[in-house]
Parts: structure tokens; sequence; C-alpha cells
């Protein structure tokens, strides 16, 4: 396909759906649906934590609460509306026009971002402890080897040199200061 | 006059060799950072602003520009390469650009898209030096109504324009404004959302928001969708190369597009909100529709490239005017280079211009002189960021996300706040993946203060009225504005049919004026075989012109 059909036949707006077959299963949880449900929590709890807070104070002036109630009550509207629309239609998943795709479609892959978003949480949790040179080397290392198995050396080259020069751009050029951890300061 | 001594005085500020230097870094750094896959100008300038931290405010800021000029650049290298736009305001580029460097034409693309964001910069930078005083004059009698009113109008432009889905953009807002609530309230001292923590007494920095939705949250997205098993089928540019430069039948075709890309970018990209984005699809359109060639739109016409390159540089220039005279960000690139500015201690508004000239004209100036480094370093290392774009994203995602923990580390030495930036970029993942908007997300947490203290003033000079904002003609024509932006889904369509249909016309007009021209001035035994040339592209012409409805080109999709 040329990237102009790609384009040309892109619809301006979602394609109108076809009518689900009588015995489709027509309601159902979905990915988007946790989003929203998880949205709608949290939105929640922020409009009643803003319920606690004063509307107007004792001057008559506006309140903590006045601008938390108005952000509040309106996000959680849209929060439910939200999950409700990905109740009402659970196989709509993808109605984001993905311009970005270039030419071909790669599928899926949820594991290579689950893996990025552990390995991002182990850096997190050991960073101040192990410092910035140690915590990113070990992560890059870990993320490298599932993104990029095999190729052991390029792996480790970069492991090592990529936290080392950063460390030295912020820390020894911008004196910016990073956790040092277990290695000594420089 | 005052203008060009105004001007004369912010070239003068930045043309010192530690800002010519700070000028090229920030180009280059930006387009690095640009080529790279899924990263664009917002992400750039998320990522790179705590690299700024030990600079002086001047140079910082004149850094920052360049840093948006580079990524703005950037993203159109590997639109041409690769077919992948860094951001949406490059998209457009691909539908000739790519085509282009199929071809094997990838260097005179790549130049004559240099070129077009050189000249729509420099028509920018002039337009914004007459522009922005202009606007700073009226937004001067603005009193706190006014000054809420331009925010939310600003946020429904954006929402209004460029959001897909309206009511998720206006969901994405809202986030934004509660983030923005969290930390104490200036109003009567109480803390807000807090949860006893300290480091959110001063609430939720927008850096590491930033950094974690459009830094993170992109390569998240990138990896969900397979970007690191992607193999990049890419196309050689060398300069040594005498195909490397543009001919200069692409010279002539480009010329017009340029200039009317430039115009056009400008002008869109000063409303709030509209961007690059839309500008560029527009200008593709309406290259399509006044081209004599229109057929060979998609298989490869500069012009299809160079108009939509001028439009998208052009309207980051015209970005600069709300952001300058009102300190409203248009788009999330301009969100984050308010954050760099505020981050400095400068507050822009309408008194922008007469409290720190310098600076306000240093930006400016810094802008004509980046152009010119742009277009240099552009030409001359097409090839070396051509090579960055060819890096495997496998590779580059891992040194990215150490790059914004640090980055995000060094701005408070704060470990919560790179546990914040985390989170926002896992919820920056599924804002793209459901169609929800990270920019305006951002936008909302750095005018969500401005709405709510300028609504807080408004009511104590109103004496909590509401009605206040009906009894000054600046907030009634305002609100007239924003009663047109909420229009504007319901009449799009309608606009765009007539619009599209006068600009084809003027094409058909201009082609049919051609032919005319063409056969008066051929006579003898050639009049015979230019009639025939004549019946040959008249046919494919109408053949074409039956077709616009089908092929109503990108620009339907702005």
């Amino acid at each position: 396909m040329t990237p102009m059909a790609s384009v040309d036949h892109r619809p301006e707006v979602a394609p109108p759906e076809e009518p689900s077959p009588p015995t489709a299963n027509r309601h159902g949880w979905s990915a988007k649906l946790v989003f929203f449900v998880v949205l709608l929590v949290v939105m929640a709890a922020y409009t009643q934590l803003a319920f606690q807070m004063d509307w107007v104070t004792k001057a008559g002036r506006i309140g903590p609460g006045y601008f938390p109630r108005i952000i509040g009550v309106a996000a959680t509207l849209l929060a439910a509306f939200g999950a409700w629309h990905s109740w009402r239609h659970p196989g709509d998943e993808s109605d984001v026009v993905e311009e970005e795709m270039g030419e071909g479609d790669l599928g899926r892959h949820p594991m290579a971002m689950l893996v990025m978003v552990l390995a991002s949480l182990v850096l997190l949790v050991t960073l101040l402890s192990l410092g910035a040179i140690v915590a990113s080397a070990v992560f890059m290392l870990a993320v490298l080897s599932y993104l990029n198995p095999g190729r052991w050396v390029t792996n480790l080259v970069l492991a090592v040199a990529v936290p080392f020069g950063l460390y030295l751009l912020f820390q020894t050029a911008l004196n910016a200061g990073l956790p040092s951890g277990i290695l000594p300061r420089f | 006059m005052e203008i060009f001594e105004a001007l004369g005085g912010g070239i003068a500020t930045v043309l010192t060799l530690q800002n010519l230097f700070l000028l090229a870094a920030g180009v280059t750094v930006g387009m690095i950072v640009g080529v790279m896959p899924g990263l664009g100008p917002s992400a750039g300038l998320a990522i790179l602003l705590p690299l700024t931290f030990g600079l002086d405010p001047s140079g910082a800021i004149v850094m920052l520009a360049a840093v948006y000029y580079g990524s703005m650049y950037g993203g159109t290298i590997t639109s041409v390469l690769i077919n992948t736009p860094g951001e949406s305001a490059t998209v457009a580029s691909t539908f000739d650009g790519y085509p282009l460097a199929r071809q094997g034409r990838a260097g005179p693309a790549l130049v004559m898209a240099a070129i077009a964001s050189f000249v729509a910069g420099t028509v920018g930078a002039v337009l914004i030096s007459f522009f922005a005083p202009m606007t700073a004059s009226v937004a001067k009698t603005f009193g706190p109504p006014e000054l809420f009113l331009v925010v939310v109008a600003g946020l429904l432009t954006l929402i209004v324009i460029i959001g897909r889905n309206k009511l998720l953009g206006v969901l994405s807002a809202l986030l934004g404004f509660a983030l923005a609530t969290v930390g104490i309230d200036v109003g009567v001292g109480q803390q807000r959302y807090t949860f006893g923590s300290t480091e959110l007494i001063n609430g939720i920095d927008f850096v590491p928001v930033a950094i974690g939705l459009f830094g993170v949250g992109e390569i998240l997205y990138t990896l969900w969708r397979g970007g690191h098993k992607e193999s990049i089928a890419y196309a050689k540019v060398t300069v040594r190369d005498r195909a490397f430069w543009p001919t200069r039948q692409d010279y002539r075709d480009s010329r017009g597009a340029i200039t009317r890309g430039s115009l056009l970018g400008f002008f869109v990209g000063t409303a709030p909100g509209a961007g690059a984005t839309v500008a560029s699809l527009m200008s593709y359109n309406m290259e399509k529709s006044v081209s004599k060639t229109p057929e060979k739109f998609g298989k490869g016409a500069m012009a299809g490239l160079a108009g939509p390159e001028a439009a998208n540089n052009g309207a980051s220039a015209g970005a600069m005017v709300p952001l300058l005279t009102l300190g409203i960000p248009g788009s999330g690139a301009t969100a984050v280079l308010l954050a760099g500015f505020l981050m400095w201690g400068l507050q822009p508004g309408p008194l922008l211009m007469e409290q720190n000239p310098d600076f306000a004209w240093g930006l400016i100036a810094s802008m004509y002189l980046g152009n010119v480094m742009l277009l240099l370093i552009n030409i001359f290392m097409i090839p070396s960021f051509a090579s960055i774009a060819r890096v495997p994203f496998r590779l580059l995602a891992p040194i990215i996300i150490v790059l914004c923990v640090m980055g995000t580390f060094t701005v408070n030495g704060s470990i919560i706040e790179v546990g914040i930036m985390l989170a926002c970029g896992v919820l920056g993942f599924f804002m793209r993946r459901y169609g929800m908007s990270p920019a305006a997300l951002v936008i909302a947490l750095v005018l969500g203060p401005l709405a709510e203290e300028t609504l807080r003033q408004t009511m104590v000079i109103s004496g909590g009225d509401m009605t206040i904002f009906l009894q000054r003609s600046t907030s009634v024509w305002l609100l007239v504005l924003m009663a047109l932006l909420l229009l504007i889904p319901l009449l799009g369509p309608w606009i765009r049919r007539i619009v599209d249909a006068q600009v084809r016309d003027l094409g058909r007009a201009r082609r049919y004026r051609e032919r005319q021209e063409r056969k008066n001035t051929v006579t003898g035994p050639d009049a015979d075989v230019a009639a025939g040339e004549d019946r040959r592209e008249g046919h494919g012409s109408a053949e074409h012109e039956k077709d616009p409805a089908g092929h109503a080109g990108p620009g339907g999709t702005a």
C-alpha cells in the first residue's frame, strides 16, 4: 500500500459501526473499561475530598473547595460516561487514528511494555540505594536483554556507557545532583 | 521604529559567544531528539529541560527555543526517510516526502524541507516582531475576567480543534486541572490533596508530569505497538552526491507553496490550540487544490512537502504570539516552553514586553538567528541525523527512560517526583491508547493555577456576581469568540466544503488560464502538437477534477 493510499482512505471520523449480529455479546469488560473505571474511582474519591473543603470562605469569597468540586463533579461524570461507553462497545478498543504507525502494523506487544514498566519500577526503588550509575546500568542491562537478546557485547557496552555518560553530563558538567549510591561521587 | 530598536537590542542580547553556542547546541540536540521515533517537540523539550539548569536565564530560554525549532524539524527527517513522523505536525510531510525518498530523492526532499522551514521560521519571526507588541498592547487592557476567559478559550480551542473525541479531551483537561489543585490553596492557605506529604505542599511540579506524559508515555506506546520489532527500511543520503541538492524545477515548484504555507501556518498558529498539525494539513490540501499538477500529489510532489513543512514551522512561530503576550500555550510543546519560562522566573503575559523587554526581544531575536543556524546545521548534517533515525528503537527506548529518570531527579532531587513521572508515563500510555489528550492535560496543569487565581480575583471584584462577564465589553467579545469555537464542530464540514470548492475553482481557473496562454503562444505546425497535448492534459485534468470529492486528501482529516 502506498503512503498516500493509506492517507487518502483514512476516515475523517470513525466509520459508522456495523450492527452487531443478534447473537453477539454487546456488553463486556475490556482494558479500556478497566481504565475508565479506575479513573472513575480516582475522580470520585477526589470529588468526595473536595466536598470536605469549603465552597466559600466565611468572608463570602471563593473557598478552597470551589474549583475542586467543579472539576471533580465534571470529571467524575465524564469518566462515568467513558466507562459506560466502553461497556456498551467493548470491541471499540482502537478508536485512535494511528497516524504515527508508518507502513506496517507490527501487532500489539503488551509484554514488552510491561517489562519496561516493571524494570522502571525497580530503577525507581534502587536509584537512591545503588546510585544513578549502578541502578541505571542494571535497568539497561535487564531491558536490553529482553528487547535486544543475544547481543551481549552491545548490551553491556550500552548499559555501562550510557549511565556513565549521563552521570558525567548531569552531575559533573551541570552539577545537577544525582545520587551516587555505592560508588564514590565524582 | 520602536520595534526595530527593541529588536536590535534583542539581537545584541543574544549575540554573545555563549548564547550562539547554546543556540547551535539547542538546535542540534533538538533535532537529535526529534528524529528519535515517537519523540516530538513536547517530549524533546520536557526531557531536555533539566539540561538548562546550569545556565543563566537568557541562555536557558535561548536554548529551549532552539530545542523547540530543532525538534520540529527532526520529525521531518523521519517522515521523509522512514515514513514515521515524530509527531502529528509532520504527518503531512510523509504524504509526499516519503514517496520522494523512495524515488531516490531523499536529499532534495530534506534540503527543500529545511529551506521551507527556514523561510517560514524567518517570516514567522518577522511577523512576531509586529504582532506580538500589537497583541500585548490589546492584552494590557485585560482585567482578571478577561484573562480567565482567555484561559478557558485557549483550552476550548485545543479541545475543539485537536481532540478527535471532544468529551475525552475535556476529561483530559479536567485531569490536568485536578492535578493543579494539589498543594496549598493560595486564597486561604489550606492544604489540598497533600495527604500530609511535605513534598506535595508546593503542588505537583510540571516537569515530571510533562516528562512522564510526553517522554515515558510515548516510549511505552511505541513499545506496545511493536516499535522494537521494526526493521527500518531507510533511504541513504549523502551530501557529496550531486543528486542531494534540489533542482531548479524543485525550487520553482516550491516557491509558491513555501510562501503560502509560511503565512497560513503563522496565522493558524496564532490561534491557541490550532497549532502546527492543523496548519500543515490545511497547507497540503491547499497546495493540492491550487496545483497545476494535483495528480502528482501523494506520488512525490515537492510542493506537497514544502507547503506543509513551511506551514508547521510558521505555526510554531505563530504559537509564540499567544504564549508571549497572553501567557497561553497553544500546544503541548509551548506548554513545556511556558513551564521553562516560569521556572526561570519569567511570567509571559501582556506585561512581559514592558517589564522584561530584553528577554522578550532576545527570544524573538533568537528565532531569527536560530533559523539561520537550523538551515546550516540541517543541510550539512542531514546524513548524520539520518543515521540517528536508523538507530533501532529497541536500543533507544531504555536510553530515553534513563535520561527521563535522571532528568526528573535533577529538578528537585526528589525520588517522589521520579515516581510521579513514571506514574504519568503509564497514564500517558493509556491516554494515547484510548484517545485522550496528554497535551490538554499538560496545558490545563499549567493554566490551572492561573484560571483559579483570575476567577478568584474576578469574584472579588464583582462580589461573587457572575454577570460581571456580561458587563464588560471585552469579556462579551471573548464570550462570543468562545461560542463561535463551540460552533466550529457543527459548522466545520460546511465551512470546509465551501473553502475546498473555492480553492479548487481557483486551481481550475489557473490551469485553464495556463492552457489558454500556451495555446496563444504556440503557432504553426507546433499548434497541432500543443493542441494534442492540451487535449490530453485537459482530459487528464477533467478526469481528476471529476475526482476531487473522492480525493479530498488528508486535509479532510484535520
